[in-house]
């Protein structure tokens, strides 16, 4: 893109051109009266002081004359025209009009004109560069803001308190047409994200189908191999009995591991059916507790759980909910884990209800928190940051908080991670 | 031709060109760094040019001239001596100042011995002193312009430099840089022309020569007294420590380009303005031998008199020239008191995560334009207030410019940094008393000072473990 002459800067030099022009007019046009009247009254001096010379006949010597002319009259060069002709004494006189006395008296009468006129010359510049500043810098915000949001950025404009109506009216359009623009961009990305899931979802479900039924079948062939190599020759008597008993059993673990997964997999893509009901949640903690406190004890993380009101009773599937915290707590503390040694490891979870009817549930960890670089894909099935994982717990704890019909919000600093589930209170059921 | 129609030409040529030269202000895409100190992308000739206009002030102009024509040499030994010696300081302080990328010297004292207290306190000094620089300016060009103008010397004379400052201020570095190209050669052109019509029957060499030695003048003959040796002498060293440790200076170096660049401003400037003192000296001696001026007169209106021994043309380009000395060194002291009190005593909204793009960048340099604009009302009232004469209000901002700036500087590593903030207010207080209240000349004030400063470094050294007395200065 070609840059030209800003407005502010044309601006700025057409109030300055006007500002000088309008000085230089009018100490011109005050100059150039002073002048013609100037000029006026030294005519009419010169012809009165004429008629009374010359209608008495009197003799005035030429240096009383010059004085009672005063400095606008000199005598004639001879060959120059002169404006007064007259005769003293039976002597003619030639005078002329002394222009450059005449100017010079001027400016001397005129000096204080001239400094207002500097003055003002200068005060109506700075006025002119301020009064572009005013007039364009909100156009210069706009432009910002439109290449903000060109560049994918969201924006929004302040408006100063003193901005002129149309100003305001401009902004105000502006940043709604950036919240509508970015809420716009947001569904476009939802419906971009259910399509993605659409087609994945197939893929999974077909593939699993094609996986799973040889894994039942080779689970059901290591069996029956066992069976037979125990029948040959007992492992405790034989040791290659034995050792090929224990490779049997790492092909075994090996297949339910991989049906583990397959199954994951298909109870991500076809979810099992939701049964909503009404769940206490303060019924969660004790098994938080229960389930949690060992793997956190493993881990070297203090498990606390809270809750700030007392029979809190939601309307949820409460099999899902166990599997949403057991999700958003294993990956807490997987969090936790890059966390330096120095700073206390806590996995907090917190059930409570807000005042707006609905009951909330949380999961928080003190780790480094999430990079604001993967934040947008967090959710995103089989995303992960670590070797060994699948990719598949927070996308599970999202479509699990949809089918319950909550909501999921994430909250993360250098302090730490909280996720939060809201979701709706049992109308009927106590709460405290 | 009557003188004023030069005079009013001139002047009214002056403020055209500089309205046409320095306009641009405002600008969208304008920093913090951009406006203090040009992007510290100026190039050699330049900063050249600001550092010499900067240098010839009023009172290295007017002040001296009156005092060479008073004293004799003895005014050259004093004073040019000393600002000579402080410019032989600052090589010395290129390489330490721009490493901190800074943009002012508070905050390099900040960041270099890491306590803010100290950069609020010295940035107070500065906005102090540099209005007290400020009046010497504004009264100046007052007193000249009235002359000039034969209008008497009051607000609409001093109106003028107001609105000059602010509008070449307004623009920040930039602007100031541009107009003090324009102000420098002004300068040079005024003073050459002043020293070369000076001689009544024309330039000659011999006769200049003789005017040099002030041949036939009967204070050749007069030996000088121990206490004005030494009274010059203290006056040399503390301009000198002035000179050499005052911000003004300090910021150019900074904004230079490269290192390069500032070395090069700095082994260019003693020339120009070995020059300026040269035409100067000369005119003024030729004045004390051929033209003597009547009775005590203020020192400004007193110098324009001399003016008037010079041919028309070569008497207003004389007249312009210290009208450009004033606007040149008000407008960078302006900028650079507005600059400690918004950057370094209240730097509200210097924080770039505390507004969105460039909005808060822009509402503080708005805020900026506002403190220019009340530091140069407040010197403008204070400009025809009674306060003391040039000489007296520069010799109060060097003593203070040393006192904050010599030992940080120059000798960082005599410097107990836990300790620089109570030494420093510890100097400044017995500096304010010593000369305000108890009337001892500034200059000696100041070496005593120096010296309380110095032991105070020594005694902490001595006393403090160096783990907690954290000595030197932060690399």
């Amino acid at each position: 893109m070609t840059k030209g002459l800003s407005l502010e800067t044309i601006m700025k030099w057409i109030f300055m051109g006007l500002a000088l022009s309008m000085v230089s007019l009018t100490l011109g046009a005050r100059l150039h009266q002073s002048y013609i009247e100037k000029k006026n009254y030294a005519l009419e001096s010169a012809q009165e002081l004429k008629f009374s010379i010359e209608e008495h006949g009197l003799y005035v010597p030429d240096d009383i004359i010059l004085g009672r002319l005063g400095v606008s009259w000199r005598m004639a060069r001879p060959g120059e025209d002169a404006k007064l002709s007259l005769r003293s004494g039976g002597k003619d006189l030639k005078l002329t009009l002394d222009k450059k006395q005449i100017i010079t008296s001027i400016i001397e009468e005129e000096r204080y004109l001239l400094l207002v006129g500097l003055l003002g010359l200068i005060a109506a510049v700075e006025l002119a560069v301020l009064i572009s500043y005013v007039l364009t810098r909100p156009l210069a915000r706009l432009a910002w803001g439109c290449r903000k949001i060109a560049g994918d950025a969201a924006v929004t404009l302040p408006c100063g308190a003193l901005a002129p109506y149309e100003i305001r009216e401009l902004t105000d359009s502006f940043n709604d047409m950036a919240k509508q623009i970015k809420r716009w961009k947001d569904v476009q990305m939802q419906i971009s994200r259910m399509d993605r899931l659409a087609a994945l979802g197939e893929m999974i479900s077909g593939l699993s189908h094609e996986i799973r039924n040889p894994l039942a079948s080779m689970r059901i062939q290591t069996d029956l191999l066992r069976l037979e190599v125990e029948a040959m020759a007992p492992c405790a008597e034989n040791s290659a009995a034995k050792d090929a008993c224990e490779i049997i059993g790492i092909i075994e673990k090996e297949l339910d591991r991989l049906n583990g997964i397959v199954s994951q997999l298909l109870s991500f893509v076809r979810p099992k059916q939701v049964m909503i009901t009404s769940v206490l949640l303060d019924e969660l903690l004790p098994w938080c507790r229960s389930m949690l406190g060992p793997q956190a004890e493993k881990h070297g993380i203090r498990l606390v759980t809270r809750q700030t009101s007392d029979r809190v009773t939601v309307m949820a599937d409460k099999e899902m909910l166990q599997q949403l915290i057991m999700n958003l707590s294993l990956n807490a503390i997987q969090a936790m884990e890059s966390s330096p040694r120095s700073r206390e490891r806590v996995l907090t979870v917190t059930i409570g209800a807000e005042d707006d009817g609905r009951g909330f549930l949380s999961v928080a960890d003190s780790g480094p928190g999430i990079p604001e670089e993967i934040r947008h894909r967090i959710f995103d099935p089989f995303f992960t940051t670590r070797k060994e994982g699948t990719g598949l717990g927070l996308s599970t704890v999202q479509r699990i908080v949809e089918g319950l019909g909550g909501s999921l919000s994430m909250d993360t600093s250098d302090e730490g991670t909280v996720f939060t589930v809201f979701l709706a209170l049992d109308s009927d059921g106590p709460r405290a | 031709m009557s003188p004023l129609i030069y005079y009013l030409a001139a002047f009214g040529a002056y403020t055209v060109s500089i309205i046409l030269i320095t306009g641009q202000s405002f600008g969208w895409n304008e920093t913090k760094k951009s406006f203090y100190l040009g992007g510290r992308r100026i190039s050699m000739l330049p900063s050249t040019a600001t550092f010499c206009a900067t240098w010839i002030s009023p009172l290295s102009f007017v002040g001296y001239s009156m005092w060479l024509y008073r004293d004799g040499y003895i005014a050259f030994l004093a004073s040019v001596n000393g600002w000579l010696l402080g410019l032989l300081f600052f090589p010395f302080i290129v390489r330490r100042l721009r490493e901190k990328y800074v943009l002012s010297l508070p905050e390099w004292l900040w960041r270099t011995y890491g306590d803010v207290r100290v950069r609020k306190l010295v940035a107070l000094t500065m906005i102090f002193l540099y209005i007290l620089y400020l009046v010497i300016q504004f009264r100046a060009f007052g007193i000249t312009v009235s002359y000039m103008l034969d209008i008497p010397a009051g607000f609409a004379a001093t109106s003028l430099i107001y609105l000059f400052v602010l509008y070449t201020t307004f623009g920040g570095y930039p602007s100031v840089v541009r107009s003090d190209v324009l102000n420098l050669f002004l300068i040079i052109i005024g003073v050459s022309v002043a020293a070369y019509f000076a001689l009544p029957g024309g330039f000659e060499p011999k006769e200049a020569f003789d005017v040099i030695l002030m041949k036939g003048s009967p204070e050749t003959a007069r030996k000088l007294t121990f206490a004005e040796i030494f009274s010059a002498f203290a006056i040399m060293l503390s301009w000198g420590l002035g000179v050499a440790g005052n911000p003004q200076y300090a910021i150019r170096i900074i904004a230079c380009r490269t290192k390069r660049d500032a070395y090069g401003m700095l082994s260019v400037s003693p020339f120009i303005v070995g020059w300026f003192y040269l035409c100067v000296t000369f005119f003024v001696l030729v004045c004390k031998a051929k033209y003597p001026l009547p009775g005590s007169m203020e020192e400004t209106l007193a110098f324009a008199r001399l003016g008037q021994f010079l041919p028309d043309v070569a008497g207003t380009f004389l007249l312009i020239s210290v009208i450009a000395a004033a606007v040149s060194t008000a407008n960078s002291q302006l900028l650079l008191a507005a600059c400690s009190l918004c950057y370094d005593l209240f730097p509200s909204g210097t924080n770039a995560s505390s507004g969105e793009g460039p909005f808060e960048e822009d509402r503080f340099l708005l805020l900026n334009r506002a403190a220019i604009t009340a530091i140069a009302s407040i010197a403008l009232v204070l400009s025809h207030a009674n306060l003391p004469d040039y000489l007296m209000l520069g010799r109060i901002s060097w003593t203070l410019v040393a006192i904050c700036f010599f030992y940080p500087l120059f000798l960082p590593k005599m410097v107990v940094k836990n300790m620089l903030f109570y030494v420093l207010s510890v100097a400044l207080l017995l500096q304010s008393v010593l000369v305000f209240i108890i009337g001892i000349s500034p200059e000696y004030a100041m070496l005593a000072v120096l010296l309380l400063e110095a032991v105070l470094f020594k005694f902490n050294r001595y006393f403090m473990p160096e783990g907690a007395a954290g000595l030197g200065y932060n690399k």
